[in-house]
């Protein structure tokens, strides 16, 4: 299995490229994490993608038919995508002036800001939903800061419902945003703010024509990052929505593990799958278009 | 201010980084249509004052005037300030003549006219066919022409240029200081341009200042900063010099004598017997032979000889603090390190300063 990689290059190089060497050396550093890939992700991935076009031994597309044939379908991709969206869009408006501020943050203070951010990362994913549980209950710290401060008169209803999934989200998913766009940022060249300020572009120009085209690329790169997390996943949901609202990696878990009915499993496999690649194909494609070519 | 009334008035001008004062009190005057360099060592002060004058920088103190507005509050982007960065900043996202254009659409230019002017101004610098490309796809020169085309677009009141020739290998550097120096005359526009550089200085400025530590030491023409050098730094600093310290050891009218390690020196000016001096003389007015009619004269000894192509310099033994230097004549009788000679030269071209 792990020489396939190796022996399809091989071949392709004998078609293509004759003049050229062979087997590009550098080709081989990729080796071990193709082979691990190939094992670990792309055959797990055919089995599903075959269960999901074959039923009782015959290939059909029934369960596809079926599957979009239902308005509930409809309804779990929508809650899906659109809850995706809001914790991809709250962590963008809130990670993009963060990233800067980490940015232009001195040497010391910089790597606090960074540890502040990468640690709890290491805090699973399944303490941080149980933490948010506590935080957003009716007498949490969320509803008595919001009684406290007047926002609202009486505990609002927090856990179960999509704001308090978003919340809990994007707590989760904001350093994925901010770290690509830090990166960008980091390297965007000081001089060339003061440039487009001497030649009279205003402040909000400058953001608009110098420095979000320049942050392009890291925005796109954790729009991608962080959407495609959120459209997937499925701790965050489970305990702090329970059954009430369905996504698809929910669906995809019920329909396996207590349903047990594998066409319904599969095709919204294939589903939540179509979606996840459109964004990263997406995104691919558009950060292509912002890379200044060179 | 004589010779007209100033353009560009730089009043007072101080800046503070933390503790430590990077500029002290500056003022400097430039006429309309003036080309002024910014001469002296990095550290000096002299890219901070060109982003005080464009805005880029506030000062702690002091007013900044342009033809006859106050600029001092006034924010970068509403100066009209052109500025080409050392490292030329051209926007990496956008193509040659997006770049050219930045300026025009920041202001609400309308599209005929930018695209006339960016091809104008793109002709200008001879790139007049690369408007498409990436900037990546440019040399270093076309790049910095870029950069020159991109600030000139915008019709500047005001050109700021901060050692835009840095960044090119010598032989380009000198093409390009031509080519500069003469696209700027023609345009009569307005330009300050820092550099280190004194042969950049020298060669394409109607005046120098010459800076250091946060002051300008001397604000002059050219020729009358390497003649007549107004301080022991501007000496050093712009071309090379003979330098013997001395003791004043009497006054004849108006000449003083001093003594040096070297020999009785002659120069024009005035000091206190007794006091600290500096004595100096460039190469080219030091002549090799015996003094004539009242000449200063030192009796020297070679130690090496620098071939420089056009002409040759002879370095004497001096004491430690001390220099001696001699320009040989292309054709004159060689020399050999070791050599003992007389090196004469004009009590008039000799310069003597208060011990620094």
């Amino acid at each position: 299995m792990s020489t396939a990689p190796a022996s399809l290059s091989a071949r392709a190089d004998l078609v293509l490229a004759p003049p050229r060497r062979r087997l590009q050396p550098v080709a081989l550093l990729a080796l071990p994490g193709a082979g691990y890939l190939a094992l670990a992700f792309a055959a797990p991935l055919a089995l599903l993608l075959m269960a999901s076009v074959i039923s009782e031994g015959r290939p059909t597309l029934a369960g596809y038919r079926t599957f979009l044939a239902d308005s509930f379908s409809w309804t779990v991709m929508a809650n899906t995508i659109r809850s995706a969206g809001l914790i991809t869009l709250i962590c963008l408006v809130a990670g993009y002036p963060a990233a800067f501020a980490l940015a232009r943050a001195a040497g010391l203070l910089q790597a606090a800001l960074l540890a502040a951010l990468v640690l709890p990362l290491s805090v699973g994913v399944v303490v941080k939903a149980f933490a948010w549980t506590i935080l957003l209950r009716s007498d949490g710290v969320v509803n008595r800061a919001l009684v406290g401060l007047g926002a609202v008169d009486a505990p609002v209803r927090l856990l179960f419902t999509e704001s308090g999934l978003v919340l809990g989200a994007v707590n989760v998913f904001l350093p994925f945003m901010v770290l690509p766009i830090f990166s960008v940022v980091k390297l965007i060249d000081p001089r060339l703010l003061d440039a487009a300020a001497t030649l009279g572009s205003s402040p909000l120009h400058r953001f608009f024509r110098v420095t979000l085209p320049l942050t392009m690329p890291g925005v796109i790169a954790g729009v991608a990052f962080v959407f495609s997390m959120s459209v997937s996943m499925y701790v965050i949901p489970t305990l702090l929505m329970g059954d009430r609202f369905k996504t698809l990696s929910v669906l995809i878990a019920r329909s396996f593990l207590f349903m047990r009915d594998r066409s319904v499993g599969s095709t919204a496999s294939v589903m939540l799958l179509l979606i996840a690649v459109a964004v990263v194909v997406a995104s691919a494609l558009l950060t292509r278009r912002w890379q200044p070519s060179r | 201010m004589p010779g007209g009334a100033a353009y560009l008035d730089v009043i007072d001008v101080a800046k503070w980084f933390r503790e430590t004062p990077v500029i002290e009190g500056l003022d400097l005057q430039v006429r309309a249509g003036e080309f002024v360099s910014l001469l002296g060592p990095s550290g000096c002060g002299k890219t901070t004052l060109l982003r005080i004058v464009a805005g880029l920088l506030a000062a702690d103190r002091g007013r900044v005037r342009l033809d006859g507005a106050d600029l001092t509050r006034v924010p970068a982007h509403k100066r009209n300030v052109g500025v080409v960065f050392q490292s030329y900043a051209l926007f990496p996202h956008l193509t040659v003549a997006d770049n050219v254009a930045f300026g025009l659409k920041a202001r609400g230019t309308p599209r005929a006219e930018i695209d006339a002017t960016v091809a104008r101004v793109l002709a200008l610098v001879r790139l007049a066919d690369h408007g498409a490309r990436s900037v990546f796809a440019l040399s270093g020169g076309q790049q910095q022409r870029i950069a020159v085309a991109r600030a000139l677009a915008v019709r500047p009141k005001l050109l700021l240029l901060d050692e835009p020739l840095s960044a090119l290998d010598r032989k380009l550097r000198e093409t390009m200081r031509m080519e500069l120096q003469h696209l700027l005359r023609d345009l009569g526009i307005t330009a300050i341009f820092v550099t280190h550089d004194q042969d950049e200085a020298l060669v394409m400025s109607d005046r120098v200042a010459v800076m250091n530590a946060g002051r300008i030491e001397q604000f002059d023409t050219p020729a009358t900063v390497y003649t007549r050098p107004a301080t022991p730094f501007v000496l050093d600093f712009v071309g090379m010099s003979t330098r013997l310290r001395g003791t004043v050891a009497g006054v004849d009218g108006n000449e003083v004598v001093v003594d040096t390690a070297a020999g009785r020196v002659r120069a024009p000016g005035r000091a206190a017997p007794g006091a600290a001096v500096l004595v100096a003389v460039r190469p080219e007015n030091v002549r090799l032979g015996a003094p004539r009619n009242g000449e200063n004269a030192l009796e020297l000894k070679v130690r090496d000889l620098v071939f420089l192509g056009s002409k040759t310099f002879l370095h004497f033994h001096a004491p430690d603090g001390d220099q001696a230097v001699a320009e040989l004549p292309a054709s004159g009788e060689r020399r050999a390190p070791g050599d003992q000679v007389t090196a004469s030269f004009d009590v008039g071209a000799t310069l003597v300063y208060p011990a620094p």
